[in-house]
Formats: C-alpha cells, structure tokens, sequence
C-alpha cells in the first residue's frame, strides 16, 4: 500500500468518526427535544450500560480461565 | 414590526373567567400587589406564542419546572389565550387552547391572518414562526425581561449567577444539554470498566505467578522423594502408568485374584482417571483376599468376643450382688415363711384384742346408757331405786358412774392400745415382706441375664456350657487363640502389603508429577490469555467505550465552545450597551465602567462569567443586590438595543424590573426607560408605588394603567382600568 492509500484510509477514519459523531449528536438532540436533559442523562446512560454489560459477561469468561 | 394590542385569558394560571387587556398606549403599565395576576398576564402572551417550549426544565427556569397552566382552582372548561398583534401589512389573532390536565391534555393553535384566513395546528405554528423568526429563547432574552431572571442573578453564589447570566443571554438550552451529559455520568462506567480490567490483569500476572511458585515447590519436593526432574514430563507420567499397572496386576494374583482388568491412559488427560481407578482397584483387591477376609473375619471375632467378656463380668456381677443382698435380708428379717407367719400370728393377736374391745363395749354401753337414764329421766326419788327390780339403791347413779370412769373406761383404752401395736407389727411385717419380694425378683433378673450372657457365649464358642463350666475362662482362652492367630496372619500379610504400599508411593508420585503439570500447563493458558478471542474481543470493546467517551466528551465540548461563542457574540455586541446602562442606571460611585467576559468553568465545561470594573479588578465583592438587578437590567435592555434592528417585536415586557433597587436608581431605571420608549413600546408589571409615580410622572409618551386591585379563587384578578 503506498501513502496515498494510507493517507486516504486515515481519512476515511475521520470521516467515519464525523459520522458516527453526528449520530450521537443526533440521538443526544432528540432525546433533549423529548425528555429534556434527564433523556440526554438516561440515553447516555444506557448506551453505555450496554458496553458495561458486555464487558462483564467477556471478563466472568477470562476469569474463569485464571 | 409587531405591535401588541390585546390580549384576552380565560383559565390561564392566575386567571379564571375570561378578561381582556388593550394595550393601545406607547406605555402599559400593571400595578398591583403580588400573587394578583400581573405576571400570569405576561406570562399568557409569552405562552401563546411559545406554547410547550416555555414550560419545563429545558427553560432553564427554576420556576418553570411543574409550571401549571390550567387554573387549579377551575374545574373543567379550556384555557384559552389570544393575542393580537398588529403588524405591516395588518393584525394577526394568534389563539392557543388547551383542554384537560396532564397526559390527557390536548392543545389546539389558531392564527388569524389579516385577510380572515385562519391556520391550525403545525401550519399556525410555522406561520408563527414565519413571522417572527424567534425562538423562546430569542424572545426570553430581548423582549420578555422575567421576574426570575433578576431574582436569580441577585446571588452571590458564581455557580447560581452563571446560569442566570446564560439565561440572560438565551443560553439555557446550551447549559441543560451540557448538564444533561454530566449527568450521564458515563465516565463514571468507563472509570469502572477500567478498575475491573486492571483488576484482571493484576490477577492473571499474581495468578501466573502462583502457579509457577507452587510448580517449582511440588517439584523440589518431588525430587526430594525420588523423582528424578526429566522423568517430570506428560511422557515419562505416561510410561509410569504401565509400571504401575503391571505392579498392580502382580500384586493382585499374589492376592488369589487373576481377572483384574485395568485400563491403561492413552494420554496425559486421561492419568488422572486412572489414578483413581488403580486405586479403588487396589483397595478392593486388598479387601476382597481370601487372606484379608480371613483377617478381618478373626477381627470382627475378636472384637465379638472382648465385649462379651466384659458383658459376662457385668452380669455375674450383678448376680452376685442381689444374691448378697438378699441373703442379708433374710439372715436379718427371716424368709418368706417366716414373714408370713409372724404376721399371721399378729393378725390373729388383733382378732382376740377386736373380741374383747367388742364385749367391753356391750357393757360399756348398758353402763352409759343407765347412768345417762338416772342422770336425764328419773326423779330424784325413784333414783334411789333399781328401775328393773324396784330395789332399794340409794348409791346406784355413783356406783354405775364410778364402775364406767375406773373401771371400763380404762379397760377399754388399753385394749385399743394393744390392737394398735398389733396393727403397726402386721403392718411392718407386711413390709418386709414387700422387700423380701423386691430383692427375688431382682435376684431372679439378675439370674436371668446371666444365663442369657452364658448362653451367647456358647454361641460364640460354638459350645454348651454347663454348669461345671467356667464361661469367662473359655471366652478369655479363645480370645487368647484368636489374638495369637491374628499376630501371625498380620506379619504374613505385611508382606504382601509392601507390594501396595510401593503401588501407592507410585501412585503419590504420579500424582504430584500430574499436579506439577497441572499447574505448568495452567500457567501456561493464563500466559496465553492475552492472545484469546475473549481478550481480544474485551480490547476491542475498550476501544469502543474509549471511542463512545471521546465522542461524547467531543459533543459536550462544541456545546460548550458553542454556547462560549454565542456569549461572545452577545457580550461584544451588547458590550457597550450593558456598560453604558449599568453606569446610567446604578450610578456607583466607584464603578464607572463595567464589562463581562466568559471563559470556561474548568471542570464543567460550562460558561462562566467574570464581571470587571473599568480599571480591570473584579467589582463582585462590593457589588449589592442593587448592583447585580442593575447589572441584569443592563444586560437586558443591552441586549434589547444590539438587536432593535432585527427584532420582529416592537414592545419589551419587564416583569417587577425594580426588585432590589433604590430610590435613585429607579429614578435612573425610569430615565432609561424614556429613551427606551423611543425604539419600543413597554409593557410593564410592578408592585413599586414609588417606581409606578416615577414612571407617571416622568415618562413622557401616552401611558395606560391597569390597576390589579385583588384576587380571588372564584373570580381571579379584579382587574380596573385607569387611562
């Protein structure tokens, strides 16, 4: 791969982040227009209750390998 | 620009039956005491215009929160609010319903064009919007100076007045989504997630490090008791195996036993299992020898007969002891037929004593009687005769009481006397022979289980045992046959079980090497757990709620530089403006020039505000409430003046501006005021009678007052117009 792939790649990166970010800006902004700051706090909250619950079903597996 | 002319409520907070407000005049002024519907009338403009959006904590109003809009106190029946604004091209009705309370409230929007056409629901609210191009906020900032905006920047506390400077400036949305997100508390999750994998980490690297020390323990001990360190390997355990099991297939034909099947490990998984099965095999083997049946049988006789020896001992001990106690007894007391003849002799004793006791009595009786006759019946005459015969007997009465106190009184006291010792006798003998019968019966017992003892003993012995047999000396004979039996079957069978013990040394063995290996082979999972799916797959999930936090955090900033921005804008812009009125309006004399800059709380994100006097030190600590309801007014009518050009609105509504201000500075606030009314007309709430003179007086353009002259449940504000 040369630098102008590379280059590209980091960039499509970035543009997938925008995205990504713009959908969270999104989802932070309807649950503001709906529920107020406490929908932003409950949304939030559960977005990453869902990475937490995953982590923790991943590290009971890797403790049971200790 | 839109002019307000009218206003009509009906059930709106304060406001029960309906009354209509003109405001017709450059100058409106509503005066009345507090809680008398002033700023429920200004509040119903703002909230026809706004609907939901001036409601709730996204206000940024404390008060708002819960904020009710249907009177509490009227039971059904709509709230209606209409305002009428005359605008260029002619006048717009703009008409907000709303029906019932809570989630069964349902709302309706009307806007009346000024050729007649009428628009409903999201057309009125787009027309509203079409017009004015203002949002709540916009409106809340330039137009609708409220009563809470002042209250609240009157603190001290920097937190309380830099939300209350936000909403000044029309930033409230920007600070609740900001709170909104600190709220979350995400980072208090991820925070979390990395505590518990670092927390895994220490584990897996302790637990490695356990492994390998208790590895390297079990093998110096292991080479210690013989095991030579290279045979410490899944192979060498292996060939051990088929070592073991020839050992235990010969030791179980030297044991009578030739079918002993045993399955021989095909891998290192497989050594475990066999250790166990080799060694419950041993066991049963051991067990199940003719020799080891044989042995166990002599035990369990052994055993048989020591407790009948002591079972004997007990028994004739027992035997003996009612037999003494019952030979003392009769030596002492006599037998049984003893016994009963005394008592016999006794109860016959009793028999003649009872006879005589009887015929003393019968004369004893004919004596009482007479004496009883004399005493009670006869004269004193006829006394001195026999009152059978007629005889003379002058001393009769005494004779016969003389014969029954000498004579037969005493008589019969003394036989009593010997018929009572004659009872307490039979009665002692009675029991003695009680006892006599106790001490048989306990010797017939004794006898009894004795012979029981003896007869056990010959079925242990196999033998009869009569009466010329000592049973203790042929139970303690045989015990001694079997004890000497047993000393020389046990050195014959440990010879034999040298075998098994060297069978189990090698199992030990095998066991420790299998435990050494355990242990290497798990140290040797956990040093690889780093390279697993699971780990891999819990990096990249790290990765994500890394990510997401970066995202969310890159979010709160933009809302933050955002809303700094916004301040900027707006502080430069009104700059000038704020200076110049708060110098006007507050007049202090060490103050001569103000200005407020934002820079970012630190630790929120948020705006924060610093306010500086012309000569750049921060003025907060001399400043009174005074100062900061001007600083706030400034702000406001700053505001109002940078976007006088843009505004849709032609009129301010100020709402009680003169809270915290002294005369003077009303005085200034009304000079203010009348440059004001220059750009825009005023609508204006205030309980100040003071401030309300100095607008009368001073204001030069037409006024109009509404005087709230009181309120009730029933009928809401009593409101009188006073051109």
């Amino acid at each position: 791969m040369g630098y102008n792939e590379k280059v590209l790649d980091k960039i499509a990166i970035m543009e997938q982040r925008a995205k990504e970010r713009k959908a969270l800006w999104h989802t932070i902004s309807d649950s503001f227009g709906k529920e107020g700051a406490e929908g932003i706090a409950n949304e939030l909250a559960v977005e990453m209750d869902e990475f937490r619950e995953k982590f923790d079903v991943l590290l009971a597996k890797l403790n049971d390998m200790l | 620009m839109f002019h307000l002319t009218r206003v009509r409520i009906r059930n709106f907070r304060g406001f029960t039956d309906e009354q209509e407000l003109k405001f017709d005049q450059p100058v409106v002024l509503l005066f009345g005491g507090n809680h008398h519907g002033k700023s429920s009338t200004l509040n119903a403009v703002e909230w026809c215009l706004f609907g939901e959006n001036c409601v709730g904590r996204k206000t940024g109003i404390r008060e708002r929160i819960g904020w009710e809009i249907p009177n509490r106190y009227v039971s059904g029946g709509s709230v209606v609010v209409e305002v009428e604004f005359k605008g260029p091209s002619g006048n717009y009705i703009i008409t907000r319903e709303l029906r019932g309370t809570g989630r069964r409230a349902s709302g309706n929007i009307t806007v009346q064009l000024p050729d007649g056409t009428k628009l409903q629901g999201e057309d009125a609210e787009r027309q509203i919007y079409t017009l004015y191009h203002s949002s709540f906020q916009d409106f809340m900032t330039t137009v609708y100076q409220h009563q809470e905006a002042i209250r609240a920047t009157l603190t001290q506390e920097p937190r309380d007045r830099n939300d209350a400077i936000d909403r000044l400036l029309g930033l409230s949305e920007y600070r609740e989504l900001v709170r909104g997100i600190i709220d979350a508390k995400i980072e208090n999750i991820y925070k979390a997630m990395g505590s518990d994998f670092e927390g895994f980490r220490q584990l897996a690297q302790q637990s490695i490090y356990i492994y390998d020390k208790e590895a390297k323990e079990k093998k110096e001990k292991a080479i210690a008791e013989g095991v030579e360190e290279e045979t410490i390997t899944e192979q060498e355990a292996l060939h051990r195996t088929k070592d073991i099991g020839e050992a235990v297939i010969s030791f179980a034909q030297d044991l009578g036993v030739s079918d002993l099947q045993i399955t021989m490990p095909q891998s290192f998984g497989e050594v475990a299992p066999f250790r166990e099965d080799v060694k419950s095999k041993i066991d049963y083997v051991w067990l199940s020898s003719p020799d080891m049946v044989k042995q166990t049988a002599l035990e369990r006789k052994q055993r048989e007969l020591g407790s009948l020896i002591g079972e004997y001992q007990d028994a004739k001990t027992a035997e003996a002891g009612a037999q003494t106690g019952r030979d003392e007894f009769v030596q002492l007391h006599g037998d049984e037929a003893t016994l009963v003849k005394t008592a016999k002799a006794q109860q016959e004793n009793i028999t003649e004593v009872e006879d005589q006791i009887r015929k003393s009595n019968a004369k004893a009786n004919l004596v009482r009687e007479a004496v009883q006759y004399l005493e009670e019946v006869v004269s004193d005459i006829d006394r001195r005769r026999c009152p059978l015969c007629g005889a003379d007997a002058p001393q009769l009465l005494n004779q016969l009481k003389n014969e029954w106190e000498e004579k037969i009184k005493v008589e019969i006291s003394d036989l009593e006397l010997q018929r009572n010792e004659h009872q307490t006798k039979l009665r002692h003998f009675d029991t003695l022979k009680g006892q006599l019968e106790d001490l048989e019966g306990k010797l017939a017992k004794a006898r009894s289980s004795l012979e029981e003892c003896i007869k056990k003993v010959a079925a242990a012995l196999q033998r009869e045992i009569g009466k010329h047999d000592d049973p203790l000396a042929l139970l303690n004979t045989q015990l001694q046959k079997i004890t000497s039996e047993l000393e020389s079957r046990k050195k014959a069978l440990e010879k034999k079980g040298e075998k098994r013990i060297a069978i189990f040394d090698q199992l030990a063995k095998l066991r420790t090497i299998d435990e050494i290996l355990s242990l290497e082979r798990k140290r040797a999972i956990v040093e690889r757990i780093w390279d697993t799916r699971e780990f891999r797959e819990l990096d990249k999930l790290r990765d994500k709620a890394s990510q997401f936090m970066e995202d969310v955090e890159a979010i709160k900033s933009s809302l933050a530089a955002a809303a700094r921005e916004e301040a900027e804008t707006k502080i430069i812009a009104a700059g000038t403006s704020l200076d110049k009125y708060f110098c006007r309006i507050a007049n202090h004399p060490t103050i001569r020039g103000l200005a407020l800059e934002v820079i970012e709380d630190p630790r929120t994100g948020l705006n924060s505000y610093n306010i500086k006097s012309n000569d750049g030190l921060d003025p907060t600590p001399i400043l009174s409430q005074g100062d900061l309801n001007c600083l706030a007014l400034s702000l406001f009518f700053g505001l109002a003046e940078v976007t006088a050009g843009t505004q849709p609105f032609a009129f301010l509504m100020l709402d009680d501006p003169t809270q915290s201000l002294w005369s003077e500075m009303k005085g200034q606030l009304v000079s203010v005021l009348e440059e004001i009314t220059e750009r825009y007309e005023l609508v204006i709430s205030t309980p100040d009678a003071e401030f309300k003179n100095l607008l009368m007086t001073n204001i030069t353009k037409n006024k109009d007052v509404y005087d709230f002259l009181g309120w009730t449940k029933n009928n809401g504000p009593q409101i009188a117009r006073n051109a």
